[in-house]
């Protein structure tokens, strides 16, 4: 229970000074033992440095593996087989996937005995398609019931909006889903979303739902993921998607760069900053034209049902 | 109609808010139960403010009754609202025109005495809590400021202990302002 | 619109006391009070609607018949205000080459409500007359005659009668309370209001009809008088019939049900339904209007629920698109926020809305019913969430329904039983229906309920009865949430409650 008027200091002093990066992306040294201190540029022999980016090479068509295994053991929705997959490279900067409902009661705060709705509202002119994709992954991991609505205030939505869930089959009664998702076509502004009875002012922008829809996952980051992921949502938005063509040039760019080390965004893991850019670039009609590693993790992306189901709606 | 936190069950309360170590003896008085604090050297103390002073200052917590001069007297004039007008069963006309002066004074004060913390916000707490407990959400919306002020005491480290939650909706229901 | 070149209507009356210059009355052909309209003759005259009267007959010639709504003498002129129906235009008497003094001072003394025959020009006026819904033309006249004339002292006033009713706004400016209203109906509903929402009522039943049709449903027709009560209640209305008593029926279910029994599948009535409940509130009436629907149904209750919501949706829908006149008329004297639904509709369940009340700090148990201010307040919880004045609330509990209210196999608690809301009011209670003749029984005694007195019901179900589920709406509820009114005498034409039996 938040009081009213105490404000919380976000963080304790010296948090941040203490882990701030001096290097954007970290790369694990391949050389050296893990912690020790990047070595300074030096002469090296050119044999060596055949081997250095023969090694990279490697490493790099693991990440391209290792990413394209996920895709598939998403398809194919076996827990385990997720888990596992994610075990191979894994560094302390994520927590291990919790399948767990109870968590997603605790995440979602006092239960009163009934199915806890999500409502979102959202233009037809203007679709959220980074909320249709988590939408579609929270659909793998927990039983959720889905359901689309016009608002009267539309005149008219068009069919692929309409069944941007798919097909629901709503066999079973309502409280025995774990979590409702009601997408609303409504005459708004920006994206908005309601939840609680008791705050139920609503939070506004694409951006800022599909990182608490993301967060029902359950995936605990360190301060400094998180930024970056929070980072990356809001340059997708702003920069990418809404930005001239000169700052979508240099967006791009950047994500080739980061895209070059990792075969996500930020890290080993598909995150919400993923799911953004990528739903970003595809609404920006840039896609085609984007660098090779960003082509590259687009098509990562699109291995995975939930965004190649989403693909329908950009017609 | 909730029972009202008076006398040993208010005292008491407030003793563990100031972290004193409890043990004091309580009594009444006359027919308006005024509570009186037994003391085994000397006559004790009688009524709820000169109790609750007495506890304040045992808990040397002086602050909670004032700073300044003024707010010293904004503080009394609380206590004295809350002994005088809240106490005993209050009719519907008394509570409505209760929770219409507290409206208008809070309208700009986070608390009672301005923007500090003081015995003035615990004990009118007290008072009004079986008040609060049994207000409709429309009146809680209606006297708004008042329910701003309560929910932030109610969580108020220490003050709400045993006490039920009262709930607010932060929303509007019943303006149009959309 | 040219007018026609027919005479005026017979000047047989004049006034008394006339001017001794009636001599100088070049005027006097062109006004007076019209011989009574007994169909004597079939003049060749076309009356325009003062709806139409817009820029596009600018300094057209044209006949109108409407009631004087306002009259005001200055000098050599006087302004008339024409009123039909839902519309209303300013007229001009202007002595000049038309119109005399006499005539002038004719048309000033028209009392108010009488209806009158012009002939006149329609011409563009130089600034928006806001007082009327014609604001950019008005009639100025050659030729007036009295109709039918009113007496001169209405028991209440039209202009009172329209205006809204602001809180501790100046003092003077009168409304009309609704008694006064009712007791002298015809004249207050002469109102554009009135005209309005009776208007929006008609279109309801239309819609309702039109729309069910389209779903293959049949109407049928009920019988009001019965000789059982139905719902086995203390409200019902007996009537002397022959040598023994009746009952008028306070709902149509049960026939409904015989009618499902006897293979029309989906079927509807408007009809009459008559409570005496002696409830003096804001919704009740003795009698009011029955929409009423009755389906079979495959394997679910909710194939029936998904056909009553669709039906409300487009009566919605269709009053959204055909009725925005009436629409705003009304809202000018009873301003509210537009209806608002979701399509396909929401439907939660009871133990949501239970959740819903109870995080806003209500406390009530799960088996308890929804009290009305607590409905009222889960409207607007359901509002301020999913901005929807329309939803529906599924599985009640089965200890607050009706004895025929089929349980919920998958708990013994709830029932397979809804209730709609408008604007956080109750407009349907529906069930699927106990089909079975044994578990019907069971429920009836479980009820304490009289099987003597329910045999008939019972024995319908006997010769094979498909599932089947339904609900009613009382025609004037709906409107009158529809609109966002406050007390359902305003959408009933002559509502009849425990104090009303006239007119």
């Amino acid at each position: 229970m938040p009081a009213m008027y105490k404000v919380r200091p976000l963080h304790s002093a010296g948090v941040l000074a203490e882990h701030l990066p001096t290097c954007m992306y970290p790369v694990p040294n391949l050389h050296r033992a893990p912690g020790a201190a990047a070595p300074p540029q030096e002469e090296v022999d050119p044999s060596l440095q055949a081997l250095e980016s023969r090694q990279e090479e490697i490493l790099k068509r693991l990440y391209e593996l290792k990413s394209a295994v996920d895709g598939l053991s998403k398809m194919i929705q076996t827990p385990d087989a997720d888990f596992d997959v994610t075990n191979i490279i894994q560094t302390d900067e994520f927590s291990p996937l919790t399948t767990n409902g109870a968590d997603l009661d605790l995440m979602l705060g006092k239960d009163y005995g009934a199915l806890k709705d999500v409502v979102i509202n959202a233009n037809p002119s203007l679709p959220p398609l980074s909320l249709l994709v988590i939408h579609s992954l929270l659909c793998e991991r927990y039983k959720i019931l889905s359901a689309v609505h016009t608002h009267s205030s539309v005149k008219s939505v068009p069919e692929n909006l309409l069944k941007c869930f798919g097909e629901q089959t709503k066999k079973k009664p309502r409280h025995e889903y774990q979590l409702g998702f009601t997408l609303i076509w409504k005459d708004v502004p920006k994206p908005q979303m309601k939840f609680s009875i008791q705050t139920m002012c609503p939070i506004e922008g694409e951006g800022n739902i599909a990182r608490f829809l993301f967060s029902l996952f359950g995936q605990k980051y360190n301060a400094v993921t998180s930024t970056l992921i929070d980072s990356w949502v809001d340059t997708a938005l702003f920069q990418l998607k809404e930005g001239s063509s000169k700052e979508r040039g240099a967006v791009l760019r950047s994500m080739n760069a980061a895209l070059g080390k990792s075969s996500w965004l930020v890290g080993n893991e598909l995150t919400v900053a993923d799911v953004v850019a990528w739903c970003a670039l595809q609404q920006t009609g840039a896609a085609n034209t984007a660098p090779a590693n960003v082509q590259k993790w687009m098509k990562s992306c699109e291995n995975l049902a939930p965004f190649s189901s989403v693909m329908k709606l950009l017609k | 109609m909730a029972a009202a936190v008076r006398g040993a069950e208010e005292l008491e309360l407030l003793e563990r808010l100031l972290g004193l170590p409890g043990g004091n003896k309580y009594g009444v008085q006359g027919e308006r139960k005024v509570p009186v604090l037994q003391s085994n050297n000397g006559p004790g103390l009688t009524g709820l403010m000169t109790i609750a002073a007495h506890l304040v200052r045992q808990a040397r917590k002086e602050q909670l009754l004032g700073s300044s001069a003024e707010e010293k007297a904004v503080v009394q004039q609380w206590l004295e609202y809350r002994v005088t007008r809240v106490n005993g069963g209050s009719s519907k006309e008394d509570t409505r025109t209760i929770l219409k002066d507290l409206n208008v004074h809070l309208e700009d004060k986070v608390y009672l005495a301005g923007n500090i913390f003081t015995l003035a916000d615990i004990l009118m707490y007290y008072g009004l809590h079986h008040i609060m407990v049994d207000l409709t959400v429309q009146e809680k919306e209606k006297y708004l400021n008042v329910s701003r002020w309560f929910n932030h005491i109610q969580h108020y480290p220490g003050v709400r202990q045993h006490l039920s939650d009262v709930v607010f909706i932060k929303n509007r229901l019943y303006t149009n302002a959309h | 619109m040219p007018s026609a070149a027919g005479r005026g209507q017979g000047q047989d009356r004049r006034p008394e006391n006339e001017d001794s210059s009636a001599a100088d009355d070049y005027a006097k052909e062109r006004y007076g009070v019209s011989s009574m309209i007994q169909s004597q003759e079939k003049p060749d005259r076309v009356l325009v609607r003062i709806k139409d009267l817009t820029l596009e007959k600018a300094d057209e010639e044209v006949w109108v018949r409407g009631r004087i709504h306002t009259s005001r003498a200055k000098g050599k002129q006087c302004f008339l205000v024409l009123r039909q129906q839902q519309f209303n235009i300013q007229a001009l008497v202007a002595v000049g080459q038309h119109a005399s003094k006499q005539m002038v001072k004719f048309a000033a003394n028209i009392t108010k409500e009488s209806i009158v025959d012009i002939e006149g020009v329609v011409r563009k006026a130089h600034q928006k007359i806001g007082g009327c819904t014609q604001q950019d033309v008005e009639l100025h006249v050659q030729r007036i005659y009295v109709i039918s004339s009113a007496e001169p002292r209405l028991p209440l006033q039209l202009d009172d009668a329209v205006r809204p009713e602001v809180e501790g706004e100046e003092d003077g400016r009168a409304t009309v309370n609704q008694d006064t209203r009712l007791d002298n109906r015809i004249i207050d509903l002469r109102t554009s209001t009135s005209q309005a929402i009776f208007c929006l009522q008609s279109g309801i039943c239309q819609l309702f009809r039109e729309t069910l049709i389209r779903k293959g449903f049949v109407e049928i027709q009920t019988p009001k008088i019965i000789s059982a009560a139905s719902e086995g209640g203390a409200n019902v209305f007996t009537v002397s019939y022959f040598k023994t008593s009746a009952y008028l029926a306070q709902s149509p279910q049960l026939y409904k049900q015989m009618c499902i029994c006897a293979d029309f599948e989906k079927v509807f009535c408007v009809g009459p339904v008559f409570r005496a409940e002696d409830s003096n509130t804001h919704r009740h009436l003795t009698e009011f209007v029955g929409l009423d629907i009755e389906m079979a149904f495959n394997y679910h209750y909710h194939e029936v629920v998904d056909e009553i919501a669709d039906t409300l949706v487009q009566i919605f829908k269709g009053l959204q698109e055909r009725f925005q006149t009436e629409i705003q008329t009304v809202s000018k004297q009873f301003p509210c926020e537009p209806f608002k639904f979701l399509e396909p509709t929401l439907r939660l369940e009871y133990r949501e809305g239970v959740a819903m009340l109870r995080e806003a700090g209500v406390e009530m148990g799960d088996e308890e019913d929804l009290s009305t201010p607590n409905e009222k307040l889960l409207g607007r919880l359901v509002k301020e969430k999913y901005d929807t004045d329309f939803y529906i609330l599924d599985k009640y509990p089965l200890a607050v329904r009706p004895f025929y209210t089929m349980p919920d196999p998958a708990n013994p608690k709830t029932s397979n039983s809804y209730d709609m809301f408008m604007r956080g009011e109750e407009i349907l209670s529906g069930a699927q229906r106990i089909h079975d003749p044994q578990l019907l029984t069971e429920r009836a005694k479980h009820h304490g309920i009289d099987l003597e007195k329910i045999k008939a019901y019972i024995d319908s179900f006997r010769f094979g009865a498909p599932p089947h589920a339904g609900g009613g709406i009382g025609l004037e509820r709906v409107t009158m949430l529809y609109l966002g009114l406050h007390n359902v005498r305003q959408t009933s034409m002559f509502p009849r409650d425990p104090k009303r039996l006239t007119p």
